[in-house]
């Protein structure tokens, strides 16, 4: 009780609250408008999260989190087009719902279902967090490793761009960690003579340039190609049309019911992703619904089901972030940078030595949950205006963002060209069909896996066995390959059915 | 771009540079003989896989060239990207001698023209007002300053003056 009292004390002051609310509207805004995304927003904000408080800034980079995951559902309802990935599944039946006039009523059913998602999401993370953090003090170098290894795989393999393709990522990611001072020994590495390099590639121009500056090159092609017009549909002037009634929250309740733990559980394994559980959801929705046919064609079922897992998934992909070091997604890697930066390093130490801090983040997660549902249904009228705001002036503002932030973050023009060198980097990695995310998890993950590994062999005396005597390491070693051999086996399969 | 080029042209490029940066690693890395393990090693383990992963693309795409199926992934290069690329490389390197204002509005005006905004009055309203307002943000708000640059510290002195 003692210890709520004082997370109440820590969390409930002006700054952090005012943060929660900046980055709702923030994610919201930038989640709606088709072309940004929650990784980008998340990206851009890091910089000004570096000069708050670690509460206060962690609240920014959590309210803009849960706040874009919802705001994607703005433009895939109104005009088609998902703000986020997230959102494509909310598409489907929300811009159909929108052709027929009931763009209100998907909107606010999107919000509602996207609020109790989040906020049972939350309420697992509270619970299981401390009880796995727990677990993971007995975790030693070699457990580890191969937790940092599975993730690695998993993100890997996972990331939508094929095994090959996500693994040559991840290898990047790592082999670019390694740029700087080596961590055991102190050796200078990869530094070719450049005195700015001996102290490592910084993650905050990965970041940045990996995900804003590419992404901004890419819609300066798009826009030279196709000239992007944005048609969003007209409101019903019918209320019934705007208004989710109870008879409407009682058919979606099951939905709603069934989407939430699919997205936390989903949420809570490294790599897979909210754009994944919103499919799964909106999948089991149509299988269990009284109403299949009517899926695709407007049903209010598919919207929920999709909002309520993709937004299920924010809370619990902080588990094991959290509790074992472990960034599940783009996201939480780059909170993990946020929490670093501030001196708290993320696993089951944390909750040992910064309790009160914990306890207050959580509580924060509750409010940024509640403070969303009053933001996003008092705003909506606005936030819809987001979608359709100029790219012309929109682009280049983020660009300027992009080299400011760096430029205040790091206090160094050479990062800030580095910052544009990995926007060039993640330009040409998406025109050659890989994913960013693996590389940016490889970079995060390198010394964690080089740190525990070769500490592994220290204490094992040289001993590569270290990694299967020990239970939990074996079970994460053998989880690694079933996953590694199943995939090469399942594309082997394809390839055969092709070819015959 | 079919697939199989897609995949052969990326795994040749991504195998000469692993395999460029295979022969540079021990003139970049100093090693300490004696463990299983020095500092080179992670470096080393991590090209030599980009290596093998590469070649099997290249083989990949070799194997499955006559195939026709389109990625969806365009290879259209704009040459708007290039200029783009351009524009920020030459914001970055303006800042310390024009400092931030003036080049930010430079880079702004630039950037909206490139990403097809041919409204002059937006353009120019966005320029004048934007910069300084980020200016004074990060002053007041964040306590942090922004470059003066080298070459308006004479004018500025004449305005404090």
């Amino acid at each position: 009780m003692d210890q709520i009292l004082t997370g109440l004390e820590l969390i409930l002051q002006v700054q952090n609250i005012a943060m929660m609310i900046i980055g709702l509207i923030v994610g919201i805004v930038i989640g709606a408008i088709p072309g940004l995304n929650v990784p980008l927003a998340v990206a851009l904000a890091l910089p000004f999260t570096f000069q708050l408080s670690p509460l206060a800034g962690l609240s920014m980079l959590v309210g803009i989190y849960k706040g874009g995951t919802y705001g994607g559902s703005i433009s895939a309802i109104l005009i088609n087009v998902p703000g986020t990935p997230a959102a494509a599944a909310t598409a489907i039946d929300g811009n159909a719902m929108a052709r027929q006039g009931k763009a209100g009523k998907a909107l606010k059913l999107s919000i509602y279902a996207s609020i109790f998602g989040e906020l049972v999401s939350d309420i697992v993370l509270i619970l299981a967090a401390a009880q796995i953090a727990r677990f993971a003090l007995s975790f030693g170098p070699p457990e580890f490793f191969a937790l940092a290894l599975f993730s690695l795989t998993i993100i890997g393999l996972v990331s939508g761009s094929g095994l090959t393709r996500g693994a040559i990522a991840g290898a990047l990611g790592v082999l670019l960690s390694t740029v700087g001072l080596d961590p055991i020994e102190g050796e200078v590495r990869l530094a070719f003579g450049i005195y700015e390099l001996t102290g490592g590639l910084k993650f905050i121009a990965l970041i940045i340039g990996a995900f804003a500056i590419s992404e901004a090159l890419v819609q300066v092609e798009k826009i030279a190609r196709d000239r992007l017009i944005v048609n969003v549909l007209e409101f019903s002037d019918r209320p019934q049309d705007n208004q989710v009634t109870m008879a409407d929250l009682k058919k979606v309740f099951p939905s709603i019911l069934r989407g939430t733990p699919l997205g936390i559980f989903i949420g809570a394994i490294p790599g897979i992703g909210s754009s994944i559980a919103a499919f799964l959801s909106y999948g089991l929705a149509k299988k269990f619904s009284k109403e299949p046919e009517k899926f695709g064609e407007g049903s209010i079922e598919g919207v929920a089901a999709a909002e309520s897992a993709n937004n299920a998934v924010t809370g619990s992909t902080l588990i094991p972030l959290l509790t074992l070091g472990i960034p599940g997604d783009v996201i939480t890697a780059i909170m993990l940078g946020a929490l670093t930066v501030h001196g708290l390093i993320p696993g089951p130490t944390l909750f040992q030595q910064q309790g009160d801090f914990i306890t207050a983040f959580f509580i924060g997660m509750l409010i940024v949950s509640c403070l969303h549902f009053v933001i996003a249904i008092i705003g909506l009228p606005l936030f819809i205006r987001a979608v359709r705001v100029p790219h012309g002036i929109l682009f280049p503002l983020v660009v300027v963002f992009c080299v400011t932030g760096t430029l205040v973050a790091t206090s160094s023009l050479f990062d800030v060209f580095v910052m544009l060198f990995f926007g060039i980097l993640g330009y040409f990695m998406v025109k050659f069909g890989f994913q960013i995310a693996p590389l940016l998890i490889g970079f995060i993950l390198g010394p964690l896996v080089e740190v525990s590994l070769r500490q592994s062999l220290v204490i094992s005396d040289n001993s590569w066995m270290v990694f299967l005597t020990r239970p939990v390491s074996a079970i994460f070693i053998l989880l690694t390959l079933v996953i590694v051999v199943h995939t090469i086996w399942q594309r082997y399969k394809e390839v055969s059915v092709n070819e015959n | 771009m079919s697939q199989a080029k897609l995949d052969f042209v990326a795994g040749l490029t991504l195998f000469c540079l692993a395999g460029l940066l295979l022969i540079l690693i021990p003139g970049q890395v100093e090693t300490t003989e004696g463990d299983t393990l020095t500092p080179a090693s992670l470096p080393k383990i991590a090209t030599t896989f980009i290596l093998l992963l590469a070649a099997a693309l290249v083989i990949q795409g070799y194997l499955h060239r006559r195939e026709d199926g389109e990625t969806g992934l365009s290879n259209y290069f704009s040459v708007y990207v290039f200029v783009a690329i351009g524009v920020m490389f030459i914001y970055v390197s303006l800042i310390p001698y024009l400092g931030y204002v003036p080049s930010t509005a430079l880079a702004l005006a630039a950037l909206m023209f490139l990403y097809g905004n041919r409204n002059l009055t937006q353009i120019v309203l966005v320029c004048l007002v934007a910069p300084p307002l980020i200016l004074l943000f990060f002053r007041y708000t964040m306590l942090v300053l922004l470059p003066q640059g080298t070459l308006m510290e004479p004018v500025l002195k004449l305005f404090a003056s």
